[in-house]
């Protein structure tokens, strides 16, 4: 029987065993990315390549050596370097000399025929559709749970509950099996942030906005959400898995677009360019009208659509007018200049709000 | 009217294109090239443009400057350029450069239609009245392919002038230009088809010589922050460590000296010739 395995991205782990093991597979995952992921990934990787390229890397060995022997990951076709990570990943590994097998999800751009043919890899036997709408529901529920996370932290009576919960969450997951039990799991969970205490208070909040691995994935953006939340900040984020699901494989079969995006990208960015720049653009503009305090933009070290984004919102900061924090990722970030910065950047939000209330508009 | 066509970056190479299509688009137009890159236009961009961008951006941004400052331009003529192949995308940066112009530069018009040649399997003329460049001539012996794409090769800043060095040292540099060779039906052994349409030119136009020509070896000229880069860099040095083809990467940036890289090449070049004195193949260097 083949053990799969996938790579790290924030709970996409708890989505993706659930669905393996409900097609009857075994499935290794790897441990949480952590230093000696980076360290393993760093070695063999590209030298400027995005760090969501060295994290797969290191996911990967670390699980052919839990015992895996085949890889699923999806590809793409352009113009984000997203879409060459498969095929690199496979010459690598290769000259490496791992004897796994690799299977790459491309998008219909290549051909169905292929498309088919790595698909049945995979969801060879019936049922499959019923299996999918049930993956798409604990998608959707999972999401809840960390907009949960996200709302209860500033709110928490006893500091550390919350994070207590969902460590402990995220450790069970690995224990059940199939999607009923995650499914159980997930309610279970729900129930004990529902009996939380939450006290009144100020609370800041702020957007995130950004690259989609390095936002989702806790890791790789040095526990933003967790500091920001420990500061008295809730946070919302543009990008959650069920949400990519939404975009990429929902909204495409009714020919829908993003409402977001159809309306805040159609003067600064009318085409795709790529990866999620468009995104980060249009939630930057939406969170500004939206009553939010501040904005972080996140994304790795040459990542080259947000690079694009980073430089239009350059150009249209004044229009949004909303303090805005960029924040590039890079292998040897360290927390504690992540918590300097977001210091500072909530000491001029308090600033600014002050100013606001004393009738002056702006110190440039 | 005035029309300002900076013409670096992607659009290096287009100044037919560009003469033959702008009297179509607006009328009476008298067209003002922002020529070749100074010292000045670099400063422009690099005090311009974000931080991250890769090195011909920021210059594209000081050309733009440049046109916008110093030659009083009314309309800018920038063309979107998201695929100029068949099956290929252009670089994000490269699709989205206009985005970025129009958000920085107020009070100045901007003329943006868009190239996408992407799901047009049947215009392939296109390409080739697309861009004008000088190819190389390829000589006997004594080769050495110099891989970069083309806005880099005919820029003097960002080469720091490697093809020159590479002459005076009597060795004929041999570099890849815009469709050189109708790239879309080389057959390649690659585990996926590049996606980028220079990508997808380089990689071939390698291919293509170290099969068809004699190459003593291979410079990558990458620049620094270059996203497609990184993997075709990676791709062909996997490549020439199998074939046992001397190969020198050298990264390009704002920062970096003419002097450090013609010593570099000069070193280079020394172990090729070190190399071809010997009997390659039986002889095993001493120091592992």
């Amino acid at each position: 029987m083949r053990k799969i395995t996938f790579p790290h991205m924030g709970n996409l782990f708890l989505i993706a065993k659930a669905l393996f093991e409900e097609l009857g597979f075994e499935v290794v995952v790897p441990p949480y990315n952590n230093k000696s992921t980076l360290e393993i990934g760093k070695k063999l990787s590209p030298e400027f390549i995005c760090l969501p390229f060295k994290l797969n890397m290191g996911n990967f060995i670390q699980a052919i050596e839990m015992g895996a022997d085949t890889i699923v990951i999806f590809g793409g076709c352009g113009p984000c370097r997203f879409g060459y990570y498969g095929a690199l990943e496979k010459e690598i590994l290769k000259d490496l000399g791992y004897d796994v097998e690799i299977i790459v999800i491309e998008p219909l751009f290549y051909g169905f025929r292929n498309f088919l043919k790595q698909v049945s890899k995979i969801f060879a036997r019936k049922n499959v559709a019923s299996i999918l709408k049930r993956v798409y529901r604990l998608a959707k529920k999972v999401d809840e749970i960390e907009k949960k996370v996200h709302f209860l932290r500033p709110r928490e009576m006893v500091k550390g509950s919350v994070d207590k919960i969902y460590e402990r969450f995220r450790k069970e997951a690995l224990e059940v099996c199939g999607i009923d039990q995650m499914e159980r799991l997930v309610d279970t969970t729900n129930v004990l942030f529902d009996n939380l205490y939450i006290v009144n208070e100020k609370v800041r909040k702020i957007g995130i906005v950004g690259e989609i691995y390095t936002i989702i994935d806790s890791f790789s953006s040095l526990n933003i959400e967790k500091i920001l939340g420990e500061m008295g900040c809730e946070v919302e984020r543009n990008l959650y898995i069920s949400q990519w699901i939404d975009t990429h494989l929902i909204y495409p079969i009714f020919k829908m677009k993003n409402p977001i995006v159809k309306r805040f990208s159609k003067d600064v960015m009318p085409v795709l360019i790529g990866g999620h720049a468009r995104e980060t653009i249009s939630y930057a503009r939406y969170f500004s009208t939206q009553n939010y305090d501040g904005i972080l933009h996140i994304f790795p070290l040459t990542c080259m659509p947000e690079i694009i984004a980073k430089s239009v919102l350059n150009g249209i900061k004044n229009r949004i007018n909303i303090p805005l924090l960029h924040i590039v990722i890079d292998e040897v970030d360290s927390d504690v200049g992540i918590k300097t910065r977001l210091e500072a950047f909530l000491d001029l939000i308090e600033a600014r709000s002050e100013k606001f209330e004393r009738g002056v508009l702006s110190w440039d | 009217m005035k029309v300002g066509v900076p013409n670096s970056f992607c659009y290096a190479g287009m100044e037919n294109f560009f003469i033959r299509v702008i009297p179509e688009v607006l009328e009476d137009s008298q067209i003002i090239f922002s020529g070749k890159t100074t010292k000045e236009m670099v400063e422009y961009g690099l005090k311009n443009s974000c931080d991250e961008l890769c090195i011909p951006a920021k210059i594209f941004i000081g050309h733009v400057e440049y046109l916008i400052r110093k030659k009083n331009v009314d309309v800018l003529f920038i063309p979107r350029l998201v695929s100029i192949l068949p099956g290929t995308y252009s670089c994000p940066k490269i699709i989205g450069i206009p985005d970025v112009v129009k958000a920085n530069y107020f009070g100045i018009e901007f003329v943006i239609p868009e190239i996408n040649l992407r799901n047009n399997r049947k215009i392939k003329l296109i390409n080739t009245q697309l861009y004008n460049f000088l190819t190389p001539k390829i000589a006997d012996t004594k080769n050495i392919l110099v891989l970069a794409h083309s806005y880099v090769i005919f820029d003097e800043f960002l080469n720091k002038g490697v093809l020159e060095t590479l002459k005076n040292a009597g060795y004929n540099p041999i570099y890849p230009t815009c469709y050189y060779l109708d790239s879309y039906y080389i057959f390649s052994d690659l585990p996926k088809e590049l996606f980028w349409s220079s990508a997808r030119d380089i990689y071939y136009y390698f291919e293509w010589t170290v099969n068809n020509t004699q190459v003593d070896g291979v410079v990558y000229l990458m620049t620094f922050g270059c996203g497609i880069d990184s993997i075709l860099q990676e791709l062909i040095m996997r490549r020439c460590n199998k074939m046992g083809l001397p190969y020198l990467c050298l990264t390009v940036d704002e920062h970096c000296a003419d002097v450090g890289i013609q010593t570099r090449i000069e070193a280079y070049l020394d172990m090729i010739e070190w190399r071809s004195s010997r009997d390659e193949k039986n002889y095993l260097p001493a120091h592992g």
